[in-house]
């Protein structure tokens, strides 16, 4: 990737000029990305106000990682304001829940640096994306099927365990 | 303290390794019963429950509750207890704070005093909550004493049914965060709502359905009012807004008997439904711009007012002159919905068309009116006599809009054929002030015959032409 200064510009196929920023990850990688799309995590949006030349340093993430938090960001910035009852709105919706659903099949661990990266980042919508993809694995299965598929130790003793089966017995199902 | 020997993880949990606000952030995404369940996992998972606000709703909880609620309420031989009794488990089984509280199918009835302590629990104890709503019927609250919630300082949420405020607790009201007030059938007193809503400066959006008490309502300096909703109908004499500079929408069904006040909302667009035909006053209307406050009816002109819903049964000549003169109120309307012939009439009077020839052009129908949707309900579809005046009416309109863009009749006669020619034919004769008007015929909408949220409402383009019954609420 082309070392870039964090206030550069690129040309848009519609024959525009884009502004855009370097964003540099924790093992020195730079990604050039549209300010558009960066400004879609908050803690970046922060770092262009603030200024500052030679890239945005990221340390909290890398490479892989960054570059499929930039794939989802340019993938949701590229949405133009949605028109209602349009039906090409209605497509571009049906387009993103696509690319959104693609983009979460990943491993645990990558699915876990992804939720990282969204929450150090702030950018809402893929925080929420990743956080919803772990619930739906864990929604309708038990404690034991749960603590198998994510690794969980059973690290309760007996008496802690008798006393949490005793308070939540009945609860709330 | 020493750690059992299970504790030290293999290091590969990844998900356990995460923060707990992002542990937290995952299971606050699924249902309450789900995300409960997972604090069996480990002691990671048992804090993270724990450290997530509770989201409460009776919906979620067991139907036919836990055996020992079961039997101890045989034991106290009151079965109407039990969900209440479910509710306080669950309440209590979390340390708190509260994120959400709903109650949809809790009746209170033997547990007032319980109900009354988790209020105080909910607006500022462990359980304080961002979200306190009783969907239940609104008799179920059992004039529960609410008075602590409006103090809470994190209460961002309140919807009541009938339950109670004193005056002395509503004078205290300071729920500087609340944004969202609802009271159904709550008893209150008329000086009491007024130092509730200034006690909560916050609020965007207030609806009252039938509370019990004021018959004179004032909104005074609600300086971030969007959304005034009053379902109070004949028990109304007053409804003043003043000083109002947010408020888009006032909806309700305030018949015209009611005084209407509306002075310092200029941002007011959509207003409705109005009720003519039940007892009219209109004295001082028929010189609109007269400044000096009117014994009964409203207060003109409403130039910021875009769209308008009126309920009227077109029967009569007076019934019309009242429809006539309201529209004069409003010099700048853009979308007007009438609401017509609820009731098979017994007799009504027809009215020529001379009636309409003698009548002064109406402003906002000249240069501003381009929408009109006529609702009209006729409950006895073999009846042969079909009030004429609605046709009259309908071509007076089309006659008159020179902008208007389209007429839309909805009627519960869209079934027959017969019905559908016969007027396409009489309106084709009409004559049309616009060459861009467009006369639809359809049957009438399917609405909602359950309550709406206040979400709901606000994301409605207009409120009258949707599927929420905003006049039969």
């Amino acid at each position: 990737m082309a070392a870039a200064d964090s206030c550069d510009g690129i040309s848009t196929s519609g024959g525009g000029w884009e502004k855009t920023v370097t964003l540099v990850s924790s093992d020195d990688a730079r990604f050039e990305v549209r300010e558009a799309a960066a400004s879609l995590s908050q803690t970046v949006r922060r770092m262009i106000r603030a200024g500052g030349d030679g890239g945005i340093p990221l340390p909290k993430v890398d490479a892989r990682t960054l570059s499929t938090v930039l794939e989802y960001c340019n993938k949701h910035a590229a949405v133009p304001a949605p028109a209602p009852e349009s039906s090409s709105a209605e497509a571009a919706a049906v387009d993103l829940e696509w690319f959104d659903k693609e983009l979460m099949h990943v491993d645990l661990a990558t699915l876990c640096s992804l939720i990282r990266a969204a929450d150090y980042l702030e950018v809402a919508g893929l925080l929420d994306l990743t956080c919803k993809t772990v619930a739906d694995m864990i929604k309708s299965k038990t404690a034991e099927e749960i603590r198998q598929m994510f690794g969980i130790q059973n690290d309760f003793t007996p008496e802690e365990e008798e006393q949490l089966s005793r308070e939540n017995a009945g609860v709330f199902e | 303290m020493a750690a059992p020997p299970r504790r030290d993880a293999v290091g590969e949990d990844l998900i356990s390794n995460l923060p707990l606000e992002l542990r937290s952030a995952i299971i606050s995404r699924l249902a309450t019963a789900e995300a409960a369940r997972t604090a069996v996992l480990s002691t990671r998972w048992r804090d993270t429950w724990r450290g997530t606000p509770l989201r409460l709703d009776d919906l979620d909880l067991p139907a036919s509750p836990g055996l020992s609620i079961a039997l101890a309420t045989a034991a106290a031989g009151t079965p109407w207890a039990a969900r209440a009794d479910a509710v306080a488990v669950a309440l209590a089984s979390h340390p708190g704070p509260v994120e959400r509280f709903r109650l949809a199918r809790t009746t209170l009835r033997a547990r007032v005093p319980t109900a009354e302590a988790w209020f105080r629990d909910l607006a500022a104890g462990d359980h304080r909550a961002r979200e306190v709503s009783l969907f239940c019927p609104p008799e179920w609250c059992h004039c529960a004493l609410a008075d602590p919630l409006l103090t809470s300082p994190t209460l961002e949420t309140l919807a009541l049914g009938e339950c109670r405020f004193s005056d002395a607790g509503a004078a205290a009201a300071s729920a500087s965060r609340l944004t969202e007030l609802s009271l159904s059938r709550t008893h209150i007193s008329e000086a009491a709502l007024q130092s509730l809503l200034s006690g909560c400066p916050a609020l965007r959006s207030v609806m009252l359905k039938h509370i019990q008490g004021p018959r004179r309502i004032h909104i005074s300096s609600c300086r971030n009012l969007v959304l005034l909703g009053v379902w109070q109908y004949k028990l109304l004499e007053e409804l003043t807004v003043e000083d109002a500079p947010r408020l888009e929408r006032l909806l309700g069904d305030a018949h015209l008997g009611t005084e209407i006040t509306i002075v310092g909302a200029p941002k007011l667009t959509a207003l409705g439904y109005l009720v003519v035909g039940y007892r009219d006053f209109f004295h001082g209307i028929e010189m609109p711009t007269a400044q000096k406050k009117v014994a009964k009816g409203l207060r003109a002109p409403f130039n910021s007012v875009k769209v308008l819903a009126i309920g009227v049964m077109l029967s009569s000549k007076k019934n019309l002159e009242s429809v006539m003169n309201l529209l004069k109120c409003f010099p700048f309307l853009e979308t007007l919905h009438i609401q017509g012939n609820k009731r098979a009439e017994g007799e009504f009077h027809t009215i020529d068309s001379n009636y309409y020839q003698k009548l002064d052009p109406v402003g906002c129908m000249v240069n501003h009116l381009k929408s009109v949707r006529l609702e009209i309900n006729i409950e006895n579809q073999r009846s042969k006599v079909e009030n004429p005046n609605i046709l009259e009416f309908v071509c007076f309109l089309l006659a008159n809009a020179q902008v208007l863009q389209i007429m839309k009749i909805q009627s519960s006669m869209f079934n027959n054929p017969a019905w559908i020619t016969e007027k396409q034919n009489l309106l084709s004769q009409c004559h049309r002030a616009s060459v861009e008007a467009k006369v639809v015929l359809e049957g009438l909408k399917v609405v909602h015959r359950k309550g709406f949220s206040i979400e709901d409402v606000n994301a409605l383009p207009d409120p009258f032409d949707s599927d929420i019954d905003i006049m039969g609420y």
